[in-house]
């Protein structure tokens, strides 16, 4: 028969270890449903740039400079970012105006229609320390496409006050699924285009 | 400009639709056809247009999800509105030509209607970005004032003038939209330029290919409707004001002042020059004013680089 001291230990011990069960889940909870936080983007140090090939020769670059939006992560920077950006088709910017021009026709971006570009994260899986690959929809000419996207923490520095936090997202898409089909045939203009996009945004408490 | 741009979106549609005119004029049973009369300028034009069109975009679908591909649909409208004007020019007593063209205009007015009944979109879609319903209505009634005018001027001046005018209207356009940043649409004005110039050199050397109310209600199309979808969609230089356009669109209306007793006394070849020039002169002006934009961007010497050099001498 079990004394009344050896089921005092028991339960003290079963108790114990429940405590140490409940202490060492915690943290894992916190990490899964950390506090997140959302980041507004800074339009002035976040910027896409877009590469094209260009009649079967060079490799052209452009970039789109008016990017606003937002991303959601954790304080410490470890949990998947979840994004929302938009990209103003007018602020184009080749370096040459009568090229900007052409690209803001209906030929390319037709920017009287369809004034922006689109993302929006669906959902995102680990792929190395502080890298994602992120799933979500682009909506371009009016067109919405999944895309996968590879992003990369690129910092997060700040105080329990102002946090800054950036990302360096990169992907491939060909543009003929989004409609924009001038050139492709023909060979003047390719067909994929690689879109390298910084990203840096701002917390405020 | 890529080779294959050049040969499938103007040379080859512009060829085609010249043959089709010369085939008309060398097959004696086409020639007696009526309907065949007073529509292959605009069937030919249609013609033109929609393979230009084809060759880099495929067939137009409808209802269309962007507007731009209105322009793919203008191609067989001119045809079928070339072959109903010919049908209808056995009525030429009034007010029989000003109901087709009031047809015709409020047909167009009413394009984005049938878009929205095909099932396009919740709600009616304006036929170019920023047009409101008072645009629309505009637009069909410029149409129809152009056709009910044109199609009055063919009656009394059925030679080369008038495919002559619109081709030099065409190219001077065809540059503007280069200006505005829209390449197809240069092409799809070069190719309907080279149809015109052909049918008015055609007509000039042989007498032999008729403009008629179809055609004409065809040309008036591309008149009013090209320039528009331009204006609409593309971002020109702040330097090309819209009223080039007008000045494009409205130069053939200068044909009108030159029918009367003075002209009638010309002979018939000065006469000819005459009016060409008078509608030259505008689309000159325009011209003079486009060229500088193709060549680069007019400098006013105050870029940003400027100041800051002088600010550092």
């Amino acid at each position: 028969m079990i004394s009344m001291t050896r089921l005092a230990v028991l339960a003290t011990t079963a108790f114990g270890t429940l405590l140490l069960v409940a202490a060492a889940t915690k943290p894992l909870a916190t990490a899964q449903d950390a506090e997140t936080i959302e980041f507004n983007l800074d339009p002035v140090h976040c910027m896409v740039n877009f590469r094209i090939h260009h009649a079967g020769a060079g490799m052209f670059w452009g970039r789109f400079n008016d990017v606003t939006g937002t991303f959601v992560t954790s304080e410490d920077g470890s949990a998947a970012p979840s994004m929302n950006v938009s990209v103003a088709v007018d602020s184009v910017d080749t370096g040459t105006e009568k090229l900007d021009r052409t690209l803001l026709g209906p030929n390319f971006f037709d920017s009287k229609e369809f004034e922006t570009i689109t993302f929006k994260s669906t959902k995102a899986e680990a792929d190395g320390e502080g890298r994602w690959k992120i799933t979500g929809s682009m909506t371009l000419l009016g067109v919405t496409k999944e895309v996968d996207a590879t992003v990369e923490m690129t910092g997060l520095k700040g105080n329990p006050v102002i946090k800054k936090a950036g990302y360096e997202a990169t992907l491939t898409i060909k543009r003929s699924d989004f409609g924009m089909e001038w050139g492709v045939k023909n060979g003047a203009l390719g067909d994929e285009v690689r879109l390298i996009i910084g990203l840096e945004g701002d917390w405020t408490a | 400009m890529e080779l294959s741009l050049f040969l499938f979106s103007f040379l080859i549609p512009a060829l085609i639709a010249t043959a089709i005119l010369v085939a008309w004029w060398l097959v004696p049973a086409l020639r007696k056809q009526v309907w065949l009369r007073g529509s292959i300028f605009g069937i030919a034009l249609g013609v033109g247009l929609l393979l230009s069109y084809r060759a880099e975009n495929g067939f137009p679908v409808f209802p269309p999800h962007r507007s731009d591909i209105w322009l793919g649909w203008l191609g067989p409208g001119m045809i079928l509105v070339a072959l109903l004007g010919a049908l209808s020019e056995r009525w030429n007593t009034f007010p029989w030509l000003e109901v087709c063209g009031l047809l015709l205009g409020t047909a167009v007015a009413f394009m984005p209607i049938s878009a929205w009944l095909a099932g396009s979109a919740d709600e009616v879609k304006s036929l170019f970005p920023g047009m409101e319903g008072a645009d629309h209505v505009m637009l069909g009634v410029v149409i129809a004032f152009a056709a009910v005018l044109f199609g009055r001027l063919q009656e009394v001046r059925p030679g080369a003038i008038i495919p002559c005018a619109f081709a030099m209207v065409f190219t001077v356009s065809a540059l503007t939209a280069l200006a505005s940043g829209w390449i197809s649409l240069t092409l799809f004005f070069g190719v309907i330029a080279a149809i015109s110039g052909a049918a008015g050199l055609v007509n000039r050397l042989a007498g032999s290919v008729p403009v008629g109310r179809g055609s004409v209600f065809a040309l008036c199309l591309a008149l009013v409707i090209l320039p528009v979808a331009c204006w609409c969609k593309t971002t020109p230089p702040e330097a090309l004001y819209w009223w080039y356009w007008l000045v494009l669109a409205g130069a053939p209306l200068l044909l009108f002042p030159c029918e009367n007793r003075w002209f009638e006394k010309m002979p018939r070849t000065l006469a000819f020059w005459v009016r060409f020039v008078i509608v030259a002169l505008p689309t000159i002006y325009v011209l003079l004013m486009v060229v500088p934009m193709l060549a680069g961007e007019p400098s006013d010497g105050t870029d940003d680089l400027d100041a800051m050099m002088k600010l550092y001498e």
